[in-house]
């Protein structure tokens, strides 16, 4: 079953994401930071499951978003991964683009907007 | 700062210039002439302490974060400054009262002539809320230039206000000296705006 | 915001204007004046780490709850913004506690603004719970001024309700004109840029 990854470290973000989202139909998965991330994703290819989207936060210990992206393109050059975050400079934006994003959403996020940019990609 | 002797008040007046400030206990006046400058005043009327300060900021403070611009430090010293030596010499923040004076529009600083008088009054104001000091008067902005006494016993304020060019011209040569002192650059003046 | 180099604490002290946050390691005093803004003071005592943010929500929020409303979300971006900034110099949410205060009113308000207020407060709640944050203080309501000292790193906060000033309040002024511009753009969201 293909899974959609929320990747953030505050529990209210990763609910509002889940409620927007849940008229795709597709399972969801919450991790609060990177290297967590990488855990459940591991755990769920071992179970025989795909990852059709990621949508991941930026700032967040352990182990940050921009860190997660590289280490999950090293692995998986084609799952899109949304980039949801209060960080709004060029700079940041384009360290993500160059590192691999597929989008990049500065919060507060329309629920609307993030469903019908998910859409775009899970297409 | 300078002394002179006032026939018409019969007392001394210490008058101080842009940058300076001054507290007494002593039976005088403190005056000052102001265009887009700001004056500070504090008075203890249970101790008769008395205390003025003249300040601008060099240089428009930017909408929300002041911080990092140091402009606004000049502001932020001069008024600290003036409280913690009334402070010192015996008047407690909780005696205080503060009157403030100034910010006129006389001077045309570039594109920035109505900001930094309104900069001046606005940073004055915060601070002396933030220490709960009450303004009990305050007579600001406009296209006047001020000329204030305060009598260091009572608190009274003597504000005369003029729009005469003479005055407006040499409240600007002064304070546009004392900001590019401060290392802003310098505009020119205009009348009756 | 407005750095003082020096206060009677002994340590720098930075005042906070209305929409405004600030995250910091060092060893100083974050404060403010309150009137119908909230402030979130939020710490890591073993890390010394902390910041305050002072914003509102502008408007109501529905019955619903706080997930799916456009107006909460603002609320949750602001307190977001703040959040990021503690991460970025170390902070970790799971360890961070929170102080709130603010929410008043002037006494002169429309009830329109006291259901604002009434509608923050359900907020902020809402929000910490979501969170699963411990709030060790609230402090909300009421129709004075509030003056806030915060000390970052040990969560310290000195609250003095102001006797002066109350008809012309400049920290009211300044709150009203960063009020009204988040009602003028309360529906507001954050950009969308694609890569493709």
């Amino acid at each position: 079953m293909k899974h959609i990854l929320i990747i953030d470290d505050s529990p209210t973000i990763r609910i509002s994401v889940e409620h927007a989202l849940k008229s795709l139909g597709h399972a969801m998965v919450c991790a609060e930071n990177g290297r967590d991330a990488l855990g459940k994703i591991d755990a769920l290819i071992a179970q025989g499951h795909d990852i059709a989207l990621c949508v991941l936060d930026v700032n967040m210990p352990e182990m940050d978003g921009i860190s997660f992206l590289k280490e999950f393109r090293s692995r998986d050059k084609f799952t899109p991964v949304l980039i949801l975050t209060t960080e709004s400079e060029d700079d940041k934006i384009k360290e993500g683009r160059s590192h691999g994003a597929s989008g990049w959403i500065i919060k507060p996020f329309k629920p609307d907007e993030l469903l019908s940019v998910a859409k775009r990609f899970l297409k | 700062m300078y002394e002179r002797y006032s026939k018409k008040y019969e007392k001394k007046i210490t008058i101080i210039h842009p940058g300076e400030f001054y507290v007494s206990r002593n039976d005088e006046l403190i005056g000052t002439l102001l265009g887009s400058c700001v004056a500070v005043c504090l008075h203890d009327a249970s101790s008769g302490l008395a205390g003025m300060n003249h300040f601008m900021l060099p240089g428009r403070i930017s909408e929300r974060d002041i911080f990092q611009d140091s402009s606004a430090k000049y502001g932020i010293t001069a008024i600290n400054e003036l409280i913690s030596h009334m402070e010192r010499a015996g008047a407690p923040i909780r005696n205080l009262s503060a009157k403030v004076f100034g910010g006129g529009h006389v001077l045309s600083l570039e594109a920035n002539s109505v900001t930094i008088p309104h900069d001046n009054v606005r940073l004055a104001r915060v601070l002396l809320e933030h220490a709960d000091i009450p303004i009990v008067a305050s007579d600001v902005g406009e296209n006047y230039t001020r000329k204030i006494l305060m009598d260091v016993k009572s608190g009274r304020i003597y504000l005369k206000k003029s729009t005469r060019q003479d005055v407006i011209d040499f409240v600007d040569g002064r304070e546009q000296t004392y900001a590019q002192r401060l290392g802003r650059p310098a505009g020119k003046a205009v009348a009756g705006r | 915001m407005i750095k003082k180099t020096d206060s009677q604490f002994n340590k720098p002290l930075y005042i906070l204007y209305p929409g405004e946050f600030y995250a910091t390691k060092e060893d100083c005093v974050i404060s403010t004046v309150l009137g119908s803004c909230m402030a979130v003071c939020l710490f890591d005592v073993a890390k010394r780490i902390g910041g305050m943010g002072i914003f509102i929500v502008p408007g109501t929020i529905g019955t619903s709850g706080i997930i799916s409303d456009a107006i909460a979300s603002k609320g949750i971006g602001d307190i977001e913004l703040l959040l990021g900034e503690i991460v970025k110099i170390g902070g970790d949410r799971r360890y961070l506690k929170a102080k709130i205060f603010g929410a008043g009113y002037p006494a002169d308000s429309s009830s329109q603004m006291e259901q604002v207020m009434n509608s923050n407060i359900k907020f902020i709640y809402e929000y910490f719970t979501l969170e699963n944050m411990t709030v060790e203080r609230s402090d909300l309501g009421g129709e004075f001024r509030r003056r806030l000292y915060f000390f970052p790193w040990t969560g310290k906060v000195y609250r003095n309700i102001l006797q002066n000033n109350e008809e012309s309040s400049e920290f009211i002024k300044l709150e009203q004109e960063y009020i009204d511009s988040e009602f003028r753009q309360k529906e507001k969201f954050g950009r969308v840029i694609l890569f493709d």
